[in-house]
């Protein structure tokens, strides 16, 4: 029964890891271009991110899903599965994760992008030296909250049928008519976030060298 | 004074905010190792002059030219040239009034950071004539604090250096002492004088009439956006043009 859920336990930390690893990065172009100057840009941004917040992320799964077959008439392999629901994880991440780092963005003074400028660094140079180290720090607990959030949503992909620690134990319960499986389940996720809460809280410590 | 002389000129200067006038065609200069003040009473339009002079604001009309790289010409509508914009930020130097320091980084990479990432500078080079700057300003044994630590006459001092590190022409200082005590102040007019002594010229913002006389080679007064006195601070005392000076140099002296 353990080893089930592990294998289902290690499956959910892939979607959670692989899921931060490609919406964090994604967030901030995701969150440049919803503070860029090119309006049609920003409002297709805004478009995305609405949907994304608006909609539940279970249809967002079913729909990258079923979209190659339906949308195509393109037949997937059951390998398919797995890319899906990590589309729907990342790109729906991405458009939380962009909106706290915009928020995140729009709360450094302007005095730092006027001494920036005044210094002679370029918009890159200004947004990666000066605004996103400053950002980082500021978005700490947001980000926190999305990052545990997540731990708990990888059971989504439950619903198209990935073999995460949800499926598993979901499973167990039904051939073992025993709720053991969905109580050591319920314990593995909680330690889980029980860990990224105390990592936080390092990071959090870490970056209180300074404040402003 | 010959246009060799002249590190920064602004001329023909015109801003306005909507429909509020706030420049109406200001000339100024600074001659190298001068120091000129721009005084005159709240709203006058000595923030907007000091932050198109530093290119945070764009002039409607006018030219700024920093020697002989133009940042700006039009008598009808001011026409930016980029290149002499970068030019020029490498040949002035702004201490904001609030100091602008970048929080997360130590006294010494606020003062490295730009000369390193912006000029392109040698690393060795750029650390050593820093720690001189430092320790001029009285802040050696300071480098590896972050802003937060230092009392707001040090972090004015780290942004001075931070200024400085940029090898400028033109240094502008936004209410320089205003948040000064006695001692800071003075301490602040000799370093001003000493930088004009070295051939920087020296551009200060501030409505301190007492600091402004003393440190002073010529002070020019703002009103309505429009520049009314121009003169050394004998003149303008003694010998104001304009009917308003008196009655504002006799509120801002008490």
């Amino acid at each position: 029964m353990v080893g089930l859920l592990g294998t289902g336990y290690v499956t959910s930390l892939e979607i959670f890891a692989l899921t931060l690893l490609g919406s964090i990065p994604l967030g901030i172009i995701v969150a440049l271009g919803r503070l860029s100057h090119i309006k049609p840009l920003s409002f297709i941004v805004k478009l995305y991110i609405s949907l994304m917040r608006g909609t539940p992320l279970m249809l967002q799964m079913f729909a990258v899903f079923f979209l190659p077959y339906y949308g195509f008439g393109l037949s997937t392999g059951t390998d398919y599965m797995f890319t899906a629901c990590m589309i729907a994880f990342i790109v729906n991440y991405a458009a939380y994760f962009a909106e706290i780092y915009r928020a995140g963005i729009q709360s450094i003074p302007r005095g730092q992008y006027e001494a920036a400028e005044v210094l002679g660094y370029t918009h890159s140079q200004t947004f990666f030296r000066i605004i996103l180290p400053q950002m980082f720090k500021r978005i700490l607990p947001a980000m926190g909250n999305e990052v545990v959030t997540l731990v708990k949503d990888t059971s989504l992909a439950f619903s198209i049928g990935v073999a995460e620690m949800f499926t598993q134990s979901r499973a167990l319960v039904a051939s073992q008519r025993s709720m053991v499986p969905f109580a050591i389940a319920a314990l593995f996720y909680w330690v889980t976030c029980l860990i990224i809460e105390f990592v936080m809280r390092r990071i959090e410590k870490k970056m209180d060298y300074y404040h402003d | 004074m010959t246009r060799s002389d002249i590190a920064v000129s602004f001329s023909g200067a015109c801003k306005a905010f909507g429909d509020k006038e706030v420049l109406h065609g200001v000339d100024f200069e600074i001659g190298r190792g001068e120091v000129v003040s721009l005084i005159g009473p709240s709203g006058a339009g000595k923030s907007t002059m000091l932050r198109c002079l530093t290119l945070l604001e764009t002039l409607d009309a006018g030219r700024i030219a920093y020697g002989d790289a133009v940042v700006c010409e039009g008598a009808e509508k001011a026409v930016y040239n980029k290149a002499a914009m970068r030019e020029a930020r490498m040949r002035f130097g702004l201490v904001f009034q609030d100091y602008n320091l970048f929080p997360h980084r130590t006294v010494l990479q606020n003062v490295m950071d730009a000369p390193l990432v912006v000029q392109h500078r040698d690393e060795d080079e750029v650390r050593k004539e820093a720690e001189e700057l430092l320790e001029r300003l009285g802040l050696e044994g300071r480098e590896g604090a972050v802003p937060c630590e230092l009392s707001g006459g040090q972090q004015q001092r780290v942004a001075i250096a931070r200024a400085l590190c940029m090898n400028p022409e033109v240094m502008y200082f936004d209410e320089a002492t205003s948040a000064l005590d006695p001692k800071l102040t003075k301490d602040m007019h000799d370093l001003i004088r000493q930088l004009a002594k070295e051939g920087m010229a020296v551009g200060i913002v501030t409505h301190e009439m007492g600091f402004a006389e003393t440190v002073s080679d010529r002070i020019c007064l703002l009103f309505d956006g429009q520049i009314v006195e121009d003169g050394t601070p004998h003149e303008v005392m003694e010998h104001p043009k304009d009917p308003r000076t008196r009655a504002f140099l006799d509120l801002a002296c008490d």
